[in-house]
Parts: structure tokens; C-alpha cells; sequence
């Protein structure tokens, strides 16, 4: 009797992950699926458009460096602009945070409450590049790379 | 009053693997930034597949747990999973959380289901 229960368990956990295999990936997840990379990937906007700063319009803050990784900005008919430090710091909290990384600027606002660690683990260095590429080296090394760049929206190339 | 405290400890416990399960299965794409990458790569499963695989899992031992049946089990294997969880995400607020419940699936192993399972009627 005890495995009949259990047989019984079996197949409706086995027929859950067979239907769910075969079904279509849900509306809210199809961001989640999409490369950061791709070309459809939404962008913020330039620099000085929707984060101004004290420093804005500034040559020497804007420049047209363009790091080994290019950013997710394509088709637009001009090139997007480097995100300058004072840009990147402007996305210093929880609610708005982007980090730099290997010359890339990502957004991880939506991935932080989901970080295993805990948002807070995160949160100091939510604005940042050196400071967040350092503590993310020191925790995870570079395994978890591929994470973060799945994980997080490519908002453009960082301008050291 | 041991064989209730034992029910609740059972449906406390279940009810966090229903409700993890669940909730991978529903939506699994929201889920496999947790999948470390050592197991998509050792496993050559895709991290999707991983996470719709274990949520079956966990249904499935959630289920068990509920109805007490094969409870020493269940407990003991889902301990060992929580554990491994809580291993892998280190001194974390979610790490000591997990192994606060590794070591609630693990109790519940050692002191067996209880009087109110289907492990004590069906025999």
C-alpha cells in the first residue's frame, strides 16, 4: 500500500516536470532567457539624456572609449556612449543598482533579491567598479561570471 | 503532545518543499541564476532542466513528508540537499537560514514522523 503512495508520488512529480519541460517559456521569464547581449536588450540611454550629474556634459566625463566588450546597443544608427564613473555612481541603491565589470556596465537591480548571498551582500558596492570588482573576485573568483553577465541588463561600455 | 509536535515540525517542513517546488516548476527561468555553474557543466543538463528536475524532486519529497510516509527517508535525503544548499552558499543570511532547516530535515529522521503519518497506519 505504502508503495503504491509512493508510485503514485512518482508519476505526478514526473508528469509536473515532463508538462513544464514541453511547456512554452512564461511571459515574465522571457527576459530572463534573453542574452544580455543580444541586440534587442533594452537600453537605459546615453549618459547624459537620463542621469545627469554635477559632471554633465563634460568631455573629459563622457568619452568615446570603447572597452574590448562591446555594449548591447546596436541598430541605433549612433554609437552609445561610454558610462562614466560619475554616471555609474549615480546607480548607487538597492532599488537602482548598477556595477561595472570588466569594462561593462550591468544593471542587477531585479537580480539582487535573488542573490544567494542576500541583496545586502551586494548593495555596498551598487554603484561601483573597482570596489565591486574586487569584492566579487575575492568571493567567487571568476566562476561566477557567466552569472553575471546572465543576470544582468548590459547598460553599456564603462569608461574608466 | 510529541506525536503533534511532530505533525507540525512534518507539515512546517513539507510546506517549504511544496512551496519551493512549486514555485520552480511555475516558473524555472526565475530560478536557474541559482544553478551553479559546476552543475550544468559537470551534469550536461541545462541549468532550466536542473531546476525544473529538482523541483520535481522537491514536490515530490514535500508530498512525501506531508502524508509521513517514507519519512525517515525523505528527511534524511532532503537534509543532506538543504545542507549541500547551505554548503555551497556559505555563512550567508539564506546559508544559515538552509541549514537551519537541513538540521529540521535531519531531526525529523532521527525522531522518525510521528503518530499522525501514514508511515504509523499503513503498514
Amino acid at each position: 500500500m505504502k508503495y503504491l503512495f509512493l508510485v503514485g508520488i512518482i508519476i505526478l512529480a514526473g508528469g509536473l516536470f515532463a508538462w513544464q519541460m514541453q511547456a512554452p517559456t512564461t511571459s515574465t521569464s522571457q527576459q530572463e532567457e534573453t542574452s544580455p547581449f543580444d541586440s534587442d536588450t533594452p537600453v537605459v540611454g546615453t549618459v547624459t539624456d537620463e542621469n545627469p550629474t554635477p559632471s554633465q556634459g563634460s568631455s573629459a566625463d563622457v568619452t568615446a572609449t570603447v572597452p574590448s566588450t562591446p555594449p548591447a546597443t546596436q541598430g541605433t544608427g549612433t554609437a552609445p556612449q561610454a558610462i562614466t564613473r560619475s554616471v555609474l555612481a549615480t546607480h548607487n541603491t538597492q532599488k537602482d543598482c548598477w556595477v561595472a565589470y570588466k569594462g561593462v556596465v550591468y544593471d542587477i537591480t531585479n537580480w539582487l533579491p535573488r542573490h544567494p548571498g542576500s541583496a545586502g551582500a551586494i548593495a555596498p558596492y551598487c554603484g561601483t567598479a573597482d570596489e565591486f570588482t574586487a569584492a566579487f573576485n575575492k568571493k567567487h573568483g571568476t566562476k561566477q561570471e557567466n552569472r553575471l553577465m546572465r543576470e544582468g541588463v548590459n547598460e553599456g561600455a564603462y569608461a574608466q | 503532545m510529541t506525536s503533534y509536535g511532530l505533525l507540525i515540525i512534518r507539515l512546517g517542513l513539507s510546506g517549504v518543499l511544496l512551496w519551493f517546488g512549486a514555485q520552480q516548476l511555475i516558473d524555472p527561468l526565475s530560478w536557474v541564476g541559482y544553478v551553479p555553474d559546476i552543475a550544468t557543466t559537470t551534469l550536461l543538463v541545462d541549468a532550466k532542466t536542473l531546476v525544473l528536475m529538482n523541483g520535481a524532486a522537491e514536490v515530490a519529497f514535500g508530498l512525501l513528508l506531508l502524508l509521513g510516509l517514507f519519512t525517515r527517508i525523505s528527511a534524511t535525503v532532503m537534509g543532506v540537499h538543504l545542507a549541500l544548499i547551505a554548503l555551497s552558499l556559505g555563512l550567508t543570511a539564506v546559508g544559515v537560514r538552509d541549514w537551519g532547516l537541513a538540521f529540521g530535515f535531519l531531526g525529523l529522521a532521527l525522531t522518525g514522523p510521528g503518530h499522525w503519518s501514514l508511515d504509523n497506519i499503513v503498514r
